[in-house]
């Protein structure tokens, strides 16, 4: 028995030696030049917050694996962002809110499409920021709460708003990740926080989520087997491909995949259709709750703000039928609200031209299709330089 | 299921914990039937196709036995499924018949075993293998897990007896060796995870899009020779490590083959099962040496053209073995000379290697030449060639890391030293199996950016 015991101590000391041994060979490889090739832990970046469910840690650095190797490090503030302070310079200062492609992990911080507008801005109006709210897989609700406690911290003179325009078809009720906007009895929307109540939030809140983050933070092997649950134990096991999203501009045809009877309708004609069914004729009625109550929060933050939409008729190379009238609507919809419309796909189409937008997503072989590369990054931080500059100018 | 999956140390383990606590005659078919669910996981058609040879295979080891006419017929149908399933497309559009609606993917190491039975049917037909005597025992010695997909290469003198001890409940226990096949297993793992998945991003790159230069196009093809290098040995390894834990040898399939100093010793050291194969089944068959120089050059060309045939259903593998013949015959004439001077040796031999590799890899004969051109000094100007490493200093250390490669290279041949498995056998126990299990365990779970099989998978 006790020999027994004695192997079992002794083979639990080897486990732990090769813990020491893989957290060092890790954290070997990432100091090294070989941290662009070589098995690297990733960082972990995000972790809970009260008014968006998840935001980054502040202050956390390392590496990101995904599309394209790139070194990050989140700021004192918890943003992805040069350090700044909340006191004003005396520039202007812009906020900009958005998704995975505003947080742009996939290229250094000076190459992201903020930094590249601050940079333009402070070209002719010194002491201009813009200021990076970007968050990967931020809904529609998730990018007012944002804007209503992180972007007003800032204090920021104008707030851009970066939505996928399809990301508004699917606007539902499910508060139990992030804030959603659930219809209440009276049929009006709002910004619900379900997600508080969840036993994960509460894990990630609690004591032993302090724990948890802080060894992310401090072991690679901790990361790498962190990245490993993300991604599932049994990722290997042989299954059917998955069919791809990406954020690149693919021209979709909805009716000739699904072999509907009928000539096949043009390019984004569907997905145009159906905003239009939203925007103009506010249908379905819970979908128009939701949006109508979306608008009002931006609205509602005392600044004025621009809701600059892409993916509005799916990345078509020649605009689909509708989508001007589509536009115009957006246009009334929004400035009814107090908003400001701005369309983000049309002036990028016209620096690169309509054949050129795949070039700006996508890394190495998976060119075309992706986030957006340094080239993509450069072309949308003029857009948004000219978008905040035209806020002043007009 | 993959050696490199997470999902396959578990199952592992489970089989091991059988196969030590089950009665000695016992092991023999949890071995075999823990091999029939591994190969199961490739799907329905492949088990089918599988168990048609083995079945067929087993009964004419009968057959041959009573007429050793029997012989011919059975490679027929071996050979036969083989070009059915892997060459029927290729074969027909060489005639100009397009089949590629058709295409089927290839059975799961079909190339593997069609050449393990044949050469157990010609060895029996020679007297130089014993049959089975049940029909569990011949689908073991073709069906185990360690080495069914991609070998080793083994023949009956090197597994059958094995096969027969274990059904028998005399096969010796690993003992000292088991920790000498963990060794393998994590050393094979090692080199699939860092090194080969490492490399694998970028030498699809530089071959899908093509290089931009010299520079680029040498560095991806020495990238390729190591990836292919990695990958292979490191699946042998781990193939080698698993078959130890069971108390059963299998052979050795590489020895650092990139420090040869001669196409011929190039092919001792590479794939070193295959080589054999070809040798003892193709090469002496048809004459090998003898008959004149022009007869044996014709032989060497035919040989190393169907070796590079077994590897893929393309000319390029055509080529890329037929380039082999035309080195080999080369060196016959010049090498004598050559091998005076081993460094200049070494550096002709790596040479050829690292060339040849290119039509291996390239996924066709326009980018092969392509990318020879670029070797060359002549890039042709393409739409999205690439080009590897930033400037001076970026090109800089793509080479110190190509250098570090070969470095790793020679110092594995301190790693088979014997000494080394004294020394391992020496510091065995729970301390020693604890960290490498540790570290097998943190290799796999390291989240691969795509799942890359085996290359030797594919084949």
């Amino acid at each position: 028995m006790r020999a027994l015991l004695r192997s079992i101590a002794l083979f639990a000391a080897g486990l732990f030696a090769a813990v020491l041994v893989a957290e060092a060979g890790l954290r070997l490889i990432a100091a090294s030049p070989a941290w662009r090739l070589l098995p690297v832990a990733e960082i972990a970046l995000y972790g809970p917050d009260l008014d968006t469910g998840y935001r980054h840690c502040a202050g956390v650095s390392g590496l990101w694996l995904q599309e394209n190797r790139t070194r990050v490090t989140i700021s004192g503030q918890g943003l992805r962002d040069r350090e700044r302070s909340y006191a004003r310079s005396q520039g202007v200062r812009a906020v900009v809110a958005g998704t995975s492609l505003i947080e742009a992990l996939q290229v250094e911080q000076p190459a992201t499409a903020t930094a590249v507008a601050e940079r333009l801005l402070a070209a002719t109006s010194p002491g201009a920021e813009v200021i990076n709210l970007g968050l990967a897989g931020a809904r529609p609700g998730v990018l007012a709460a944002r804007l209503q406690s992180e972007g007003l911290r800032w204090k920021p003179d104008v707030a851009v708003v970066v939505v996928d325009a399809s990301a508004l078809l699917v606007l539902d009720g499910d508060d139990r990740e992030y804030p959603a906007y659930s219809i209440g009895a009276d049929g009006k929307a709002q910004l619900s926080y379900g997600f508080r109540e969840t036993r994960g939030y509460g894990f990630r809140t609690s004591r032993a989520g302090d724990v948890f983050y802080w060894l992310l933070d401090h072991s690679r092997v901790v990361a790498v087997l962190n990245s490993r649950k993300n991604v599932g134990f049994l990722r290997e096991w042989p299954q059917a491909p998955a069919p791809k999203t990406s954020l690149s501009r693919r021209p979709s045809d909805v009716r000739a995949a699904t072999g509907l009877p009928g000539p096949a309708p043009a390019c984004g004609a569907e997905q145009v259709a159906a905003l239009d069914r939203l925007w103009r004729r506010h249908e379905p009625a819970a979908m128009d709750a939701r949006l109508t109550a979306f608008l009002a929060d931006l609205a509602a933050v005392g600044m004025p703000v621009v809701l600059a939409l892409r993916d509005i008729d799916g990345g078509c190379a020649a605009p689909p039928p509708g989508r001007d009238a589509l536009v115009a609507a957006m246009i009334a919809r929004l400035g009814a609200a107090g908003i400001r419309f701005t369309d983000l796909e049309a002036p990028m189409r016209r620096t690169v031209g309509p054949n050129g937008m795949s070039a700006l997503y996508g890394f190495g072989l998976h060119e075309g299709d992706g986030h957006l590369n340094v080239a993509g990054n450069r072309v949308l931080g003029e857009v948004l330089a000219d978008v905040i500059a035209g806020l002043f100018r007009g | 299921m993959s050696y490199d999956a997470l999902y396959f140390a578990p199952f592992l383990a489970i089989v091991l914990a059988l196969f030590h606590a089950a009665p000695p005659r016992v092991r023999g078919p949890v071995l075999l039937v823990a091999s029939i669910a591994f190969y199961a996981v490739a799907g329905v058609r492949d088990c089918l196709l599988a168990a048609f040879l083995l079945v067929a295979n087993y009964s004419f080891q009968w057959l041959i036995l009573r007429d050793r006419r029997c012989l011919a017929p059975a490679l027929v149908v071996n050979f036969g499924c083989l070009a059915f399933f892997k060459y029927r497309v290729f074969l027909a559009r060489s005639v100009g018949i397009d089949l590629s609606a058709a295409d089927l993917v290839i059975p799961l190491g079909i190339s593997f075993y069609v050449f393990q039975l044949s050469g157990f049917l010609v060895d029996l037909s020679r007297g130089r293998a014993k049959p089975f005597g049940s029909l569990p025992q011949f689908l073991l010695f073709k069906l185990f897990f360690g080495q069914l997909v991609a070998g080793p290469i083994t023949r009956w003198r090197q597994f059958g007896p094995q096969v027969g001890r274990l059904f028998a409940g005399t096969l010796r226990p690993p003992g000292r060796l088991a920790v000498v096949g963990l060794a393998l297993c994590l050393l094979g793992l090692a080199k699939k995870i860092v090194f080969a998945d490492s490399l694998a991003p970028w030498v699809d790159l530089v071959f899908t899009r093509g290089p931009a230069d010299a520079a680029t196009a040498w560095i991806g093809a020495w990238a390729f020779g190591f990836q292919i290098y990695y990958d292979f040995s490191g699946y042998s390894d781990i193939a080698v490590g698993l078959g130890l834990l069971f108390g059963i040898r299998l052979p050795m399939n590489f020895r650092q083959p990139y420090l040869a100093r001669s196409p011929q010793e190039f092919w001792q050291r590479w794939h070193i099962t295959l080589s054999r194969w070809i040798r003892d089944y193709l090469y002496f068959p048809l004459g090998g040496n003898s008959g004149g120089l022009a007869r044996s050059a014709l032989v060497l060309l035919a040989t190393m053209g169907l070796a590079g045939l077994w590897h893929g259903a393309s000319w390029t593998f055509v080529i890329w073995g037929l380039g082999w013949g035309v080195v080999i015959l080369a060196w016959r004439a010049v090498g004598e000379h050559i091998a005076k001077a081993p460094l200049l040796a070494w550096a002709a031999t790596i040479l050829f290697v690292m060339v040849l590799w290119v039509f291996f890899r390239a996924p066709d004969l326009a980018l092969a030449k392509a990318f020879l051109a670029a070797m060359a000094g002549m890039p042709q100007s393409k739409a999205g060639a690439v080009t590897l490493g930033d400037g001076t200093s970026g090109r800089l250390l793509l080479l110190a890391g190509l250098a570090a490669l070969m470095a790793l290279h020679k110092a594995e041949t301190l790693l088979f030293q014997p000494r080394m498995t004294r020394t391992l056998m020496a510091a065995r126990g729970p301390l020693l199996y604890g960290l490498m299990t540790g570290m097998a365990f943190v290799l796999l779970a390291i989240p691969k950016a795509s799942n890359e099989p085996f290359i030797y998978f594919r084949f």
